[in-house]
């Protein structure tokens, strides 16, 4: 029996060693942790070297510690199981990607008694997937900026009316000044409105940076209507420029959605930007763009409607594919990569013709949920 | 600055609250008597068509914009001077406005001495016009 237990640990170790699983045992009674030599060389302890709990977190990287420590409480009051991945910070300075998983056994009062975990070195999958992210938000990050290229003159024109505004009030001022009788309550709302215009002005210039700052993928918490009311605002003046006539059909106390600002942001860009290309044909008094906001099969849809050419019959999937381009300067990349921001948002993209002509694209975005990151 | 006539009234077109207020009181500050319109079919169906005065037209406006607008006044035979206010306006736009008639194409931001002399000009030309009923029919002088 004890042979037989001793050959069955043995086995493990050498498959252990093997799949490079480090195998560690934390008795909360006698408050020891066991290590197995793969675990051992993982996280950078010596052979005969003594591990406890504090000398494991401080292996983890600083960042990591807080939540991994709330990952191992979590499975103590829960059902005991965890799976989690963090970075270890080496004494040698080196940086190790770890995923781990394992259970808590309890005494029959619902004591944890122990914890067996195993843990392996996913560096380099991590690497090629921080790499692949990296690439993925570089050309992200080109593509928006050659839509707010596009955008260039009606950004300045959002500019140019505050800056008016500003310019025309302290004008109106010195005016007001030069008067033997100075009408203060008059000066107080011109203060009042050039106070509020260069805020515009400043709302504007954020808006701006915004889009055009790189950054990774952070999904938040969003109002599906805010962000049709915050593309709406940027691209006001464009949309104006090409006669174009915004209806929105809000619904409101929609619920969140879990997504990134400035990558939905630009989904919404380029699908309005693409509804004003296609209805650049039409009549000035029938360009219309319809914005929309519902809930659909639990999760938030927003449709982008126009009334200009419609897609080709048959095209209604090929228009997704990459290099696949019906403007003649057209690189062929927006609403490729603009489905598969949609996807990695754990959402939908699709396109349809509708009887009354003009073609709607539709996104779908799942609603946040408290305890998703 | 020259006395104004009280009869004449500067109508401005802009669908910007915050730049009609301030052009607004700036031109009040002159001392003219001032309409504000939130847009081109606001002003076509409030304004009386014989009122005296000038216009100061916004050329990017959503619906009818201020070209637009101008192109309507001329045809129905309404001869106020206008003015055009712009935030981008190309030199396509400026011949097309001048040679229907305009006064002046001004950017902006644009200072007051030269938004103030262009509206003087315009209401000259307005005084001028109804003085000789039978000039050109589109308003040139």
């Amino acid at each position: 029996m004890a042979r037989d237990l001793r050959a069955r640990e043995q086995q493990i170790a050498l498959a252990g060693e093997a799949a490079s699983l480090g195998f560690w045992l934390r008795d909360f009674v006698r408050n020891e942790i066991w290590a197995s030599d793969q675990f051992r060389a993982l996280f950078g302890f010596g052979p005969s070297e003594r591990v406890d709990v504090d000398k494991f977190f401080q292996r983890l990287h600083p960042d990591d510690r807080e939540q991994t420590l709330r990952m191992l409480e979590k499975a103590q009051q829960e059902d005991g199981r965890y799976q989690t991945e963090y970075r270890l910070l080496l004494p040698d300075g080196a940086m190790r990607w770890i995923s781990s998983r394992g259970r808590v056994e309890f005494d029959p009062r619902g004591q944890p008694i122990r914890l067996r975990g195993v843990s392996i070195d996913v560096t380099r999958s991590k690497q090629a997937e921080l790499e692949r992210q990296a690439h993925r938000d570089e050309v992200v990050h080109l593509l928006r900026v050659a839509s707010l290229g596009e955008l260039s003159s009606a950004l300045a024109h959002e500019l140019i009316q505050p800056l008016t505004a500003i310019l025309s009030n302290a004008q109106a001022a010195q005016l007001v000044l030069a008067r033997e009788q100075c009408d203060l309550a008059q000066m107080r709302e011109i203060m009042g409105d050039i106070v509020a215009d260069d805020q515009r002005a400043t709302e504007v210039i954020s808006r701006m940076r915004l889009l055009l700052q790189k950054h990774e993928f952070r999904p938040d918490a969003l109002d599906a209507n805010e962000l049709i009311k915050e593309v709406l605002k940027l691209m006001n003046y464009d949309l104006i420029g090409r006669g174009v006539l915004v209806v929105t059909e809000l619904t409101s106390g929609l619920p969140s959605i879990r997504g990134d600002r400035v990558q939905l942001q630009q989904v919404l860009i380029n699908l309005i930007l693409n509804a004003g290309d296609a209805m650049a044909l039409q009549a000035a008094h029938s360009r219309t763009l319809t914005l929309q906001s519902r809930v659909v099969e639990g999760c938030v849809q927003i449709s982008v409607m126009d009334t200009g050419t419609g897609i080709p019959r048959g095209d209604e999937e090929k228009i997704f594919e990459r290099y696949h381009s019906t403007k003649p300067r057209g690189l062929g990349l927006g609403l490729s990569l603009s489905r598969s921001i949609m996807h990695a948002h754990g959402g939908r993209l699709w396109a349809e013709n509708h009887a009354s002509g003009g073609a709607s694209f539709h996104l779908t975005s799942p609603v946040w949920k408290a305890d998703s990151r | 600055m020259k006395a104004v006539p009280k009869a004449q009234t500067v109508f401005l077109v802009d669908d910007d609250p915050s730049v009609l207020r301030a052009l607004g009181r700036l031109l009040c500050a002159a001392g003219h008597k001032v309409a504000g319109f939130a847009s081109a079919q606001e002003f076509l169906d409030r304004q009386d068509p014989e009122a005296p005065g000038c216009v100061v037209l916004d050329v990017a406006m959503p619906g009818s914009d201020g070209l637009k607008l101008q192109e309507e006044l001329v045809r129905a035979g309404n001869r106020l001077p206008i003015v055009f206010l712009t935030g981008h306006g190309d030199a396509q736009m400026r011949e097309r406005a001048m040679q229907a008639g305009a006064v002046a194409f001004l950017s902006k931001p644009c200072l007051d001495d030269e938004l103030l002399a262009a509206v003087e000009r315009a209401l000259m030309r307005d005084s001028q016009l109804r003085h000789r009923p039978c000039s050109a029919p589109n308003g040139l002088v």
